[in-house]
């Protein structure tokens, strides 16, 4: 009897203690997606103070911060007099200022100019937590102002996501501006646009080195469209692979070791292995299509490729070291020009559909395939930036071809090169 | 003796000792589970309320919320009771001050419990907020013509800006309030003029006599609006993380503890950006409660 009535009260417990546990409230969404962000205009800590110095670097970070889709910018009209005291610690700042202006981060930031040298002391603190999140000093020259923001930038980005920002990068693009299609590189908002080429020709599909400040591209300067590769920091140029036929659409192995590229010396265009010198390592297709724009995979055992082997372009998966082929996808009748995400999550390629192209993202495996790009004009060639978080392609939505960015999902998409015909964009490593 | 020798033996079965024994445990049993979901042992069983989205964070957080709708609203809008959340309109509504008078007589009531529990000082600082914020623009225009005092101009500035601050500081707090406030008086008008009079105003699930909305359903609200975090923050939308809420006897935040933490230190570290808010805003309907919440990601999952 003893036993049973103990059972029962054992039961009864059980069955009373969820009951017993208070109720958990749920909060299913954030109520805010972008995070208030005030960014300041940095101060002179020395000297005389250099406005339009100050103003440019805090056009850099604001443009830099909009892209990423993390941040809501909070109007400087609105800001108070903290904005305009130098105080670089946590100590110093006036948080209740920030916090009556709804900021959660705030950037501040000084400067000193001396002819032609800048240091520069930027810092990222956490108005809510009140304390400091990011902060570096840059020295170099008054010129160098941009990148150094850029860098700022990369860092609250590491900050706030753990990840580093491709703001302080380069891409690369040909536009005909100066009447031929030559190779191009800027910064990735656009400025600093500078011409690495003269060669008065055709340059095409550049490629820039996983392991240095160097690009691979194609060229029509000897008459033949044949593979060079260009050291910036040096302007060495050195042409690795002159076969007969076609030698293009070159992309660097993630290692930085071997090239796939595209040659047609026997007839009909395939994908190679070649070495950086350009000796071919290995054949990696055999078709009666043709076989082109090869993108590796970020472990380097796969590649991404086009080929009309089965009639319209499409694309296909190469596995490097077996040689089976599989086709990515069988929606869309003209698909090209993928690019594998460097976190190997995604692949972007474009699609003509309605003689139009546009870009698209889908898993490597062939699902979950997004359209980014919609409206007017061509789409064309999307390219990753290395943290895999935005896309630069090439879009003639205002007529002539320009290059464009814009975050991983479509949104956010802006002009950063329209001067020209501008196309075959790539993005730089880390610079 | 009953004729039918079946059931006779049926009788004979029953009348077994150890049966009986068994009926009467069957009774203990039976009599415990009765008491236990009558209430009378265990009053405080109840099952978890389901999550409630109607919730305005203008409304006073109360322990006992009548039953009724939250949404009710004053003026025009009346005319058109839409079951809709209300949350963001009511600002507006409370920023312009000038309407204020007019409700003031009415809301000095429920104005003092807020912002602090000392219902003293309140009907003082209530006109300071409203005169300083005028000299703070003419302030900060001063210093630019005068030329010889530069000394004295740091000290001016920072007394002014200090006290612009703290100003502007109440003012909002104010403005909050007083968002509270106007939605009191509408209740109360409401009531009283019987446009809305029809329309209980409480909460779904309230079962209380108090005006004003459950404080759970109150602190889901205001930490939703707090919680910032950006899907490219953390790129996932699977994140889930447990918290343990304790307020002291003022309402206000004492103390505040992860029971789960997510896989993802950004959200982590933005929901313990949201709770923090909860430090300068005392909730008396929260005074000595703990409070369990989750934070995920489940409605993004679905957009």
């Amino acid at each position: 009897m003893k036993r049973l009535l103990l059972y029962v009260t054992m039961l009864t417990l059980v069955w009373a203690a969820p009951r017993f546990a208070a109720a958990q409230i749920v909060v299913s969404a954030p109520g805010q997606q972008a995070v208030p962000l005030a960014v300041t205009t940095f101060l002179p800590m020395e000297g005389a103070a250099r406005p339009e110095l100050a103003k440019e670097i805090e056009q850099v970070l604001s443009w830099d911060m909009d892209l990423t889709g993390m941040f809501s910018l909070v109007d400087p009209a609105s800001f108070l007099s903290d904005a305009r005291v130098l105080a670089l610690n946590s100590v110093e700042i006036d948080f209740a200022q920030w916090r009556l202006l709804r900021a959660d981060y705030l950037i501040k930031g000084g400067y000193v100019v001396q002819g032609d040298q800048l240091t520069l002391e930027a810092r990222l603190f956490d108005v809510v937590e009140r304390r400091l999140l990011a902060g570096r000093r840059y020295t170099g020259k008054v010129a160098d102002a941009r990148r150094m923001a850029h860098s700022f930038a990369d860092q609250i980005m590491k900050s706030l996501t753990g990840e580093n920002g491709p703001f302080n990068t380069r891409l690369a693009f040909i536009s005909n501006r100066t009447g031929h299609k030559e190779l191009y590189l800027m910064d990735v908002d656009g400025h600093n646009p500078t011409r690495i080429t003269d060669h008065r020709a055709i340059v095409l599909n550049p490629d820039f080195s996983p392991r240095g400040k160097e690009l691979v591209f194609t060229s029509y300067k000897g008459g033949n469209p044949d593979l060079y590769r260009k050291e910036t920091y040096s302007g060495k140029e050195v042409r690795i692979s002159a076969q007969r036929g076609l030698n293009i659409a070159g992309r660097y192995r993630p290692d930085g070791r071997e090239l796939a590229v595209t040659l047609s010396r026997d007839g009909n265009a395939e994908i190679y292995l070649i070495g950086t010198s350009g000796s071919i390592n290995k054949r990696l297709t055999d078709a009666w299509g043709i076989d082109s724009d090869p993108s590796w995979s970020p472990d380097g055992s796969q590649i991404a490729f086009v080929s009309d082997r089965q009639g319209n372009p499409h694309i296909f998966i190469l596995d490097v070291s077996s040689g089976q082929v599989r086709r990515l996808n069988s929606s869309g009748k003209y698909n090209v020009t993928p690019a594998w995400s460097p976190k190997g999550d995604r692949i972007a390629f474009s699609r003509m559909a309605g003689g139009q192209f546009d870009v698209f993202t889908i898993n490597p495996d062939g699902t979950d395939e997004r359209q980014l790009t919609f409206g007017g004009g061509n789409k064309e060639h999307p390219r990753w930036s290395p943290d895999g978080r935005f896309i630069v392609y090439s879009s003639s939505a205002q007529g002539k071809r320009g290059i464009y960015v814009m975050r991983a999902d479509g949104t956010g998409a802006r002009p950063v090169a329209l001067g020209g015909d501008s196309s075959h964009p790539a993005w730089s490593g880390e610079w | 003796m009953h004729p039918n020798p079946h059931i006779r033996q049926g009788i004979k079965a029953r009348s077994e000792p150890g049966l009986t024994r068994m009926l009467v445990v069957s009774l203990i049993i039976h009599a415990v589970l009765l008491l236990l979901f009558s209430g009378i042992i265990l009053p405080t069983i109840k099952t978890p309320p389901k999550p409630v989205y109607v919730v305005d964070l203008v409304n006073l957080p109360v322990k006992d919320p009548r039953a009724g709708r939250p949404d009710v609203r004053k003026g025009p809008e009346k005319t058109e009771p839409t079951p809709g959340a209300s949350a963001p309109e009511p600002k507006p509504e409370a920023v312009p001050l000038p309407p204020k008078p007019e409700a003031k007589p009415e809301v000095v009531k429920p104005e003092p419990p807020k912002p602090e529990p000392k219902p003293e000082p309140k009907p003082k600082p209530e006109p300071k907020p409203e005169p300083k914020p005028t000299p703070k623009p003419k302030a900060e225009a001063k210093p630019q013509p005068e030329k010889p005092k530069t000394a004295d101009k740091p000290k001016v500035t920072d007394k002014e800006e200090a006290s612009v601050t703290t100003a502007l500081e109440k003012l909002q707090k104010k403005q909050e309030y007083a968002g509270v406030q106007d939605k009191i008086a509408a209740m109360a008008a409401a009531r009283n003029k019987g446009t809305a009079g029809d329309v209980p105003i409480g909460m779904p699930d309230g079962k209380g006599t108090e005006e004003g909305v459950a404080s759970d359903a109150w602190l889901q609200e205001y930490l939703k609006q707090a919680w910032r975090l950006s899907k490219y923050q953390v790129g996932r939308s699977d994140l889930e993380a447990k918290m343990q809420l304790t307020f002291d006897a003022q309402g206000k935040l004492a103390n505040y503890k992860f029971t789960d933490k997510s896989a993802d230190a950004r959200f982590d570290d933005s929901v313990v950006r949201a709770v923090l808010q909860l430090k300068d805003y005392p909730v008396p309907a929260l005074a000595g409660t703990r409070k369990d919440v989750v934070f995920n990601l489940k409605e993004l999952q679905r957009q």
